[in-house]
């Protein structure tokens, strides 16, 4: 991989930070690794990925529904801050802005949290590309704040690293609503690092709209304080491959975790949630709703694992994963895990696999709806469900959208046996 | 409007329908009444045109056109309607999608023009209020934890807002306590018009006290037994359908 100036060079605990990666380095994650059973990264391998240069986005590449929101917005293109599609207002800044203005504040965070033995951290680390930067002491944003991650094509792949840092002190609230999405054949690994101190909420709204070409490897640890809240909602629908892989501490009690996400794959995606909530105080709750619908040859894996250490009693831990099959190609591996080592706790787990509800689809058609449309209705219906816990009827509904607009675009959602 | 002549039915091999001739004109309300196990219900999907059903023999005609030709949604655009027994629970799409998206597509199907939102709300709030459908029924998703009042009821205003030619209710009146059925039974009562038709399937007499039926006949063994006029179901309820099960045998 090539090696070229990056933001905050000559910043000598940032340059020993991406030293020490580099060195530590040692390879793509395989499938012998147990969390990679089901996603192999095979088709990275001795892929020369480009680093980013400057790149002007394709016409319409930002996504005007959410410059519709309007908050602060932040645009990175290639992993480079592009000013002028951006809109910087209130507490939002690119990483490249808050090193020039106060590198001991991110030197404070970044890197503090961030998983030490997952290689593609390890890898993002080593370069750290241009991400969010968000640090609220006790106030409420009021409108989302919007970061988009647009990748370009090259030759010969573009790589970038983006690297996210998000710490909300005592009783602040945010929104915030990422978007990954890009032409042509890329990798985007993104590591986002996030502190929720007591009391603070932060609602995450992460969409995954990459080129049908892309890699998108995203991991994100967060620590979530007492009485904290981290709400998370994901929906995938882009990529040749998609990993979104969340490590989450319930640090102290009363901490609240909420992570719903939606699927949907056609053509070969491949499609992988991890998450591992580990509650390690007592009376924390977590919940996670992830439900996804597979066409075509796509692949779908999700692996969900609630661990709860000694001590942490009056855990409630509730995990589902729901998927329907769209055809007899696709697959879906669904492994939940709970790893209990306290007494008094409330944990359960569920997975299904099926197929549309063909009773549901007769009485759509009863009402004169025909079979395509119906069988699309059911399926947003379906995956849409995830999304029910977001307060906020303005974000469902563009939620919702963006399902529609999938479903739209389909040419094979099955057809009548 | 309806022809069914000598009408066979196959579910998974078994014979249910064993040459079932019914003819229903517009302005006309049928009474099928019968014991359990007649071939009510499978009636009932045949018209609609639910899979898993197989017409070995007979016919029927719907104002000319062959309804066993049409898709599902094609007969429902016909002016076909099914009040469901079980009405299905879907859940994720709300009532009030459910009904916008039903009557859209009716209506694009008539080469007319889509509601939109605030036009179909209008369009909708005219008819929720006789059947007590509130606002939060349309927003719940549809008939999923919906008491077994509130499913029929749903139904009716389905029934409303399609404005069928034929409808045919299978049981409609079953799982209701009193004030529902009443409800439910002025609903369908405030349709009857003399351009459209009703097949009401129903094993006991009561819903027959609002509905009351030009025509009743008792359907035992798949086969039409016996016809007769609104009497007939008042005899029936007093001598039960025990003299029809040596019939059908």
């Amino acid at each position: 991989m090539t090696v070229g100036t990056r933001i905050g060079e000559g910043i000598g605990w940032l340059d020993d930070l991406r030293h020490q990666n580099r060195t530590a380095f040692h390879g793509l994650p395989t499938p012998k690794m147990e969390s990679w059973k089901y996603t192999s990264l095979k088709p990275l391998y001795g892929f020369a990925f480009a680093r980013p240069s400057s790149h002007e986005p394709p016409a319409g590449a930002t996504e005007a529904a959410l410059a519709a929101l309007g908050g602060a917005r932040l645009i990175f293109v290639d992993g480079i801050f592009n000013a002028g599609l951006s809109r910087l207002i209130g507490p939002a800044m690119p990483l490249s802005l808050a090193l020039l203005k106060d590198a001991g504040a991110v030197h404070a965070r970044l890197g503090h949290i961030a998983a030490s033995d997952d290689p593609l951290t390890t890898l993002n680390g080593g370069f750290i590309d241009d991400g969010l930067v968000l640090m609220i002491d006790g106030a409420t944003v009021e409108k989302p704040i919007v970061v988009e991650h647009i990748s370009t094509a090259a030759p010969d792949g573009i790589a970038s690293h983006p690297r996210s840092v998000i710490v909300l002190k005592a009783n602040a609230r945010a929104t915030v609503i990422e978007r990954f999405s890009g032409t042509g054949r890329y990798l985007t690994n993104p590591v986002s690092e996030i502190v929720v101190e007591d009391g603070a909420k932060l609602t995450h709204i992460r969409l995954f709209e990459d080129s049908e070409a892309a890699f998108n490897l995203s991991h994100l640890t967060a620590r979530i304080g007492k009485d904290g809240a981290y709400e998370s909602h994901v929906l995938a629908t882009g990529g040749a491959l998609v990993r979104n892989e969340m490590r989450i501490e319930l640090a102290a009690a009363g901490a609240d975790v909420s992570l719903n996400g939606a699927y949907l794959g056609r053509g070969k995606q491949h499609t992988d949630h991890t998450t591992v909530l580990r509650h390690s105080a007592p009376h924390t709750t977590s919940r996670q709703l992830y439900k996804g619908a597979l066409d075509d040859a796509s692949r779908g894996v999700f692996q969900g694992n609630i661990y709860v250490g000694e001590g942490a009693d009056g855990t409630d831990g509730q995990m589902s994963n729901r998927t329907i099959l769209l055809s007899d190609r696709c697959e879906m591996d669904s492994k939940p895990q709970l790893e209990i080592y306290a007494d008094d706790v409330k944990c359960a787990h569920g997975a299904t696999v099926g197929e549309l509800d063909e009773d549901a689809l007769f009485y759509l058609r009863a009402r004169g709806v025909p079979e395509r449309q119906a069988r699309e209705l059911l399926v947003e219906g379906f995956v849409a469900e995830a999304f029910d816990a977001l307060a906020e009827p303005a974000l469902v509904e563009l939620m919702r959208a963006r399902i529609v607009h999938w479903l739209a675009a389909g040419k094979t959602l099955r057809e009548a046996a | 409007m309806l022809e069914i002549k000598n009408l066979q039915v196959e579910v998974d091999g078994k014979k249910i329908l064993k040459g079932l001739t019914l003819s229903i004109d517009k302005g006309q309300v049928h009474a099928i009444m019968g014991p359990n196990g007649a071939g009510k219900s499978t009636l009932a999907h045949v018209l609609a045109g639910r899979a898993g059903y197989t017409v070995t023999g007979g016919s029927v005609s719907f104002e000319g056109q062959d309804l066993l030709a049409l898709a599902p949604e094609a007969r429902a655009a016909a002016g076909v309607f099914l009040a469901f027994q079980y009405p299905v629970e879907i859940p994720g799409v709300s009532t009030m999608n459910f009904l916008k998206t039903s009557v859209n597509a009716v209506r694009t199907a008539h080469g007319e023009k889509e509601y939109d939102a605030m036009d179909f709300l209008k369009f909708v709030r005219a008819k929720t209020k006789t059947l007590s459908i509130s606002d939060d029924m349309l927003k719940r998703a549809v008939n999923v934890g919906f008491s077994g009042g509130e499913k029929k009821r749903n139904e009716v205003l389905q029934m409303a807002l399609l404005n069928p030619k034929l409808a045919v209710l299978d049981e409609t009146d079953s799982g209701l306590d009193v004030d529902a059925l009443r409800i439910v039974g002025e609903g369908v009562t405030a349709l009857r018009s003399p351009d459209n038709a009703m097949l009401v399937i129903t094993h006991y007499q009561r819903l027959l006290d609002y509905i009351v039926p030009d025509r009743v006949h008792v359907l035992a063994g798949g086969k039409i037994v016996r016809s007769g006029d609104a009497g007939l179901a008042l005899e029936l309820e007093k001598k039960g359908y025990g003299e029809f099960a040596a019939e059908a045998a």
